[in-house]
C-alpha cells in the first residue's frame, strides 16, 4: 500500500529569457539571462494509502509540479517527498514499479502499436504473470470496454477510446498508487461518466491510493471527498470540497419558479433572496440551516412551480478568490 | 527476456514502416559506394600515402564504415535527445518505466534500416583483404568483433555526453550532427592530418578510436597499433562517462508542463 507524506516540498526552476525580436534570439546566442521560478514552495501534506486525493488549482498553481515530484520525475529543489516510505526521485527503478501514470494531455502508450502490443510489453516490463495479464485483461474489457480496440494502433484511437487504453495500460500491473494528471481533459461526457464511474470503483475497493489533478471539478465531487487546492506554488487548503466551498463562502440556493409575480414585502421574508426575471426567486440557504426547511417555507408562502437546489459553484468561487488576491 | 521483447515491439514498429526501410537502404548503398570508390580511385594513380597502402587505408574505411553503421543503428535515438525528448518533456514517459531511460531511449530509436551501412563497411573491409591486406594473425584478427563493439561504444559514449548539453543548455538545436563531422578524419589515417587535428580526435573528442586507431591494430607494423590495443578501454571509459553525463542531466532535466 502507498502512502505519500510530503514535508516542505519546493521546486525551483531556472528559466533563460530571450530577447524580443531578431535582435534578440541573436544576441540570445552569446548571452541569456537566466531567473527563477519558483513553481512549487513549502507544500506539506500526507495522503493515507488508498486514499483519494484531487489537486486542483489554476493553470500555473504547481499541480503538474507537484505531479511529477510524486512520479520521480522531477527532483525537489526543497523538502522532502516519501511514497511508501520511498524518495521517489532517489529510488525511482523500485518506485515506478509501484507506479501507475496516465496524462490526459500525452500518451504512455506507443503511437505505432496496437494496443495489445502495448500492453504485452508493459506487461512484460513489469513482469506480470500470464494469469495475471489475462484475469485484468478481461477485467478491464468489461469495465471500459478496451477489447475491441486491442487490435488497432494507437494512433488511430479516438481520445475516448485512447484514454481508456491508457488507464488500462496504467492499471495492468496492479499499482497501489494511480496518479492521474487531468485524465478527463477534452473528453465528451459519456467517456467522462465511465472513466469516473471505473475511478469509483477502484476507490472503493481501496488497494489503490488515486491522485489526481484536474480543472473540472464534477470529476472531484464525483471521485475524490478530499481536495489539495494549490494557487502560485502553495498550498491553501486540504479537506473536503464542501469545506472549501463553505470558506469561500460559497452557498446552495434554493431556486423556485413561481406562478405568478412576488406580491410586494415577501421578499424581505427571506435574507438575501433576489427576483431572476419575474417569476424565478433566488433564495441562498443561510448557513447552518437545513435545504428542507427554507423549501417549506417558500411552499407555503408562495406558489411555487418548481424547485430547484444549486450547488455553489466551486469553480466561479474559486477564480473569484484568485482574483481578489492582493 | 524484458529487453528481448523491447527489442522486437522496436522492430515490428519499424517495420510497419517500409517505406523508410527501403529508402533507408538505397540513400545507405549510395552514400556508402562514394567512398571506396574515391579511394580505388586515388590508389589507381597513387602508390602510397605517407607509407600507408591502397588496401590498408581501404581497410580503415572498412572499420570506420562498420563502426559509423553501428552507431546509426544503435544510437539513433541521441540525435532525437534534446529536441523529442528534453525540450518537449517527452523523457517523462521512458522515466515512469521500471526500465532503464538510457536503455529505453537507445531501443525506443533503434534504427534497423541502418544496418546495410555495417553490411557495406564489412564489404569494404574484406575488398581490402582480397585486395592484398597482409592479414595479422589468427587470434588477432578473432579480436576484430571486441574492437569493433569497443569502437563503437567510443563512437556512442562521446555523443551521448554531446547530445546530453541539452539538459543544461535549453537550446532548440543540437550539436550532435556538427560534432560527428568530425569522424569523417577518422576513416583515413591520422598521421595525414595536421598536429592540433590528432591530438583533438585523440586526447579531446577521442573520435580516432572510432576509427583509425581501432583499425590499426589489424594492420601490419605500424606506430598506430600500440594506441589501438587501447579501445577496448576507451570504449568502456567514454560509454561510462556518457552514461554518466546522461544521469547526470537526468538532475537537471526540469519536464515541460
Amino acid at each position: 500500500m502507498a502512502g505519500i507524506v510530503a514535508e516542505g516540498l519546493g521546486r525551483t526552476f531556472v528559466v533563460r529569457g530571450q530577447g524580443r525580436g531578431l535582435a534578440g534570439a541573436l544576441s540570445g546566442l552569446f548571452s541569456r539571462s537566466a531567473s527563477s521560478k519558483v513553481a512549487l514552495q513549502d507544500v506539506s501534506f500526507s495522503v493515507g494509502s488508498g486514499e483519494a486525493v484531487a489537486l486542483i488549482g489554476p493553470n500555473g498553481a504547481g499541480k503538474s509540479t507537484t505531479v511529477k515530484l510524486l512520479i520521480g520525475v522531477l527532483a525537489p529543489s526543497a523538502g522532502r517527498v516519501r511514497v511508501s516510505g520511498r524518495d521517489p526521485w532517489a529510488e525511482r527503478p523500485a518506485h515506478v514499479r509501484e507506479l501507475g501514470v496516465v496524462f490526459g494531455q500525452r500518451t504512455q502508450l506507443w503511437w505505432d502499436l496496437a494496443v495489445v502490443e502495448a500492453f504485452d510489453l508493459l506487461a512484460a516490463m513489469y513482469e506480470v504473470s500470464a494469469a495475471d495479464y489475462r484475469a485484468r485483461l478481461s477485467r478491464f474489457d468489461e469495465v471500459l470496454g478496451v477489447g475491441p480496440l486491442l487490435h488497432t494502433p494507437l494512433r488511430q484511437l479516438s481520445l475516448g477510446e485512447r484514454m481508456r487504453c491508457e488507464l488500462a495500460g496504467a492499471l495492468l500491473h496492479a499499482p497501489p498508487l494511480l496518479i492521474l494528471d487531468e485524465p478527463t481533459v477534452g473528453l465528451d461526457v459519456a467517456v467522462k461518466l465511465r472513466l469516473r464511474s471505473f475511478l469509483c470503483e477502484l476507490r472503493d475497493e481501496g488497494r489503490t491510493t488515486l491522485v489526481l489533478t484536474t480543472h473540472d471539478l464534477e470529476d472531484v465531487r464525483a471521485i475524490c471527498p478530499r481536495v489539495l487546492l494549490l494557487a502560485e506554488g502553495k498550498l491553501l487548503h486540504d479537506g473536503p470540497i464542501e469545506a472549501l466551498a463553505a470558506r469561500l463562502g460559497g452557498r446552495r440556493i434554493v431556486r423556485a419558479t413561481l406562478r405568478s409575480g412576488v406580491a410586494p414585502g415577501v421578499l424581505d421574508r427571506f435574507p438575501g433572496a433576489e427576483l431572476r426575471g419575474d417569476c424565478v426567486l433566488a433564495v441562498p440557504l443561510p448557513e447552518g440551516h437545513a435545504a428542507a426547511e427554507l423549501v417549506r417555507a417558500l411552499v407555503t408562502q408562495l406558489d411555487v412551480l418548481d424547485l430547484h437546489i444549486e450547488e455553489p459553484a466551486i469553480d466561479t468561487l474559486v477564480a473569484r478568490y484568485y482574483e481578489g488576491r492582493p | 527476456m524484458r529487453l528481448r521483447r523491447l527489442l522486437v515491439q522496436r522492430l515490428k514498429t519499424r517495420l510497419a514502416y517500409r517505406g523508410d526501410v527501403f529508402a533507408g537502404l538505397l540513400s545507405a548503398a549510395l552514400l556508402g559506394v562514394v567512398g571506396p570508390v574515391f579511394l580505388l580511385s586515388l590508389f589507381a594513380n597513387v602508390p602510397h600515402l605517407r607509407g600507408w597502402t591502397g588496401p590498408e587505408v581501404l581497410f580503415i574505411w572498412g572499420y570506420a564504415d562498420t563502426v559509423a553503421g553501428l552507431f546509426y543503428v544503435v544510437f539513433a535515438g541521441l540525435y532525437d535527445l534534446n529536441r523529442r525528448y528534453i525540450l518537449t518533456g517527452e523523457l517523462d514517459r521512458l522515466l515512469i518505466r521500471p526500465v532503464d531511460a538510457y536503455l529505453q531511449l537507445l531501443i525506443d530509436n533503434l534504427a534497423f534500416e541502418e544496418l546495410p551501412v555495417v553490411a557495406l563497411g564489412g564489404l569494404v573491409m574484406a575488398l581490402a583483404v582480397s585486395w592484398g591486406l597482409v592479414l595479422p594473425g589468427p587470434w588477432r584478427l578473432a579480436l576484430l568483433p571486441i574492437w569493433l563493439v569497443g569502437s563503437l561504444a567510443t563512437l556512442g559514449g562521446i555523443t551521448t555526453a554531446v547530445a546530453c548539453l541539452g539538459f543544461h543548455l535549453q537550446h532548440r538545436g543540437t550539436a550532435v550532427g556538427l560534432v560527428l563531422q568530425l569522424t569523417t578524419f577518422t576513416r583515413y589515417p591520422l598521421d595525414l592530418f595536421g598536429r592540433p587535428l590528432q591530438a583533438l580526435l585523440t586526447f579531446g573528442l577521442p573520435f580516432g578510436f572510432a576509427g583509425f586507431y581501432g583499425a590499426a591494430f589489424f594492420l601490419p607494423e605500424n606506430d598506430f597499433a600500440v594506441v589501438g590495443a587501447l579501445v577496448p578501454v576507451v570504449g568502456v571509459a567514454a560509454l561510462g562517462g556518457g552514461y554518466a553525463a546522461f544521469r547526470l542531466g537526468l538532475r537537471r532535466y526540469a519536464s515541460a508542463p
